[in-house]
């Protein structure tokens, strides 16, 4: 035989209420009372269970949640969704889910030179580097190179996402004298540099490079 | 205490409408089996792209997936283009 309490509260000896029911709402605790789920307990949300559920190191306040110690880990996909906000006209996309940090190698004409940097947010990538190496060829005025090996595949849309990168290279012979030179980013995402300083870069010359783009 | 230092592919990734194959390699320094630090470098091939020295695992997913049709739309697109 099963045995059936029927109450709406129950409470300490000292009349605090630990439980109570009332129109469709359950309470439990009061305010200013610490509410424990002891490690290794099961504590079920929409029925998702986590063991030893707690909430250390996470505050919530006026509708702010801080993390005080650790990170928010966003399953792949998935992200931060900024639809609630005004959009100007042609937006397409308000969900930030991607952020990396890491290294590429750039090649010019087929050889690697260097190390360059990337950073990537959502479908940007802003892609660098530096190098004043013989490993970066003489450049003669009028004449170009191709640079590969970009991080990210830019999208692919031809010309429509092709994007300028800023490019330069300095004269060692004049006290690093920075000259421009010409730069675009080619339909297959590969970089063409052309020089049309009037001057040449000869080997050595310090050259710097840094693209913004989008990727897939 | 041992530290050992290795690299792994660390994602291969298919986009666009070309099947661009995005690698990340990582390098991963442990201790005593405890990851110390990952470090993430990047490169990216496209349909005409010659893999003969990538990780076999590249080459498996860009053989898989650039299909004679996906090579001809690419360079279709490229000469289409303009370079």
């Amino acid at each position: 035989m099963t045995a059936i309490l029927k109450v709406d509260t129950i409470q300490d000896v000292d009349g605090n209420n630990i439980i109570n029911e009332n129109s469709n709402t359950i309470t439990i605790g009061a305010s200013g009372d610490t509410i424990n789920v002891p490690s290794g307990a099961t504590f079920n949300i929409n029925g998702t269970a986590g063991t030893g559920v707690g909430t250390a190191g996470l505050t919530s306040s006026g509708g702010n949640i801080t993390i005080t110690d650790g990170n928010l880990i966003v399953a792949s996909g998935h992200g931060i969704d900024f639809s609630a906000t005004g959009d100007a006209t042609g937006s397409t996309q308000e969900l930030l889910d991607d952020y990396e940090e890491g290294t590429w190698s750039p090649a010019i004409d087929g050889s690697t030179i260097t190390t360059g940097y990337y950073t990537k947010v959502g479908r940007m990538c802003i892609a660098q580097f530096g190098d004043a190496t013989n490993n970066v060829p003489e450049l003669t005025n009028g004449s170009n190179f191709t640079i590969t090996g970009l991080p990210f595949s830019q999208l692919a849309s031809g010309w429509t996402y092709g994007s300028t990168p800023s490019v330069s290279y300095a004269d060692a012979s004049q006290s690093y004298h920075s000259y421009p030179l010409t730069g675009r980013q080619r339909n297959d995402g590969a970089i063409h540099v052309a020089n049309r300083s009037g001057q040449t870069k000869v080997s050595g010359d310090p050259v710097n490079l840094c693209i913004v783009y989008q990727t897939n | 205490m041992a530290i050992t230092k290795e690299t792994q592919i660390g994602k291969i990734e298919v986009v666009g409408k070309y099947k661009s194959v995005q690698v990340r390699t990582d390098t991963v320094v442990m201790e005593d089996n405890e990851e110390l630090s990952r470090k993430y470098h990047r490169h990216a091939l496209a349909p005409d792209a010659d893999i003969s020295n990538e990780h076999s695992e590249v080459q498996a997913v860009c053989n898989a997936v650039w299909t004679d049709e996906v090579k001809a739309n690419y360079e279709a697109f490229k000469a289409n283009q303009g370079n």
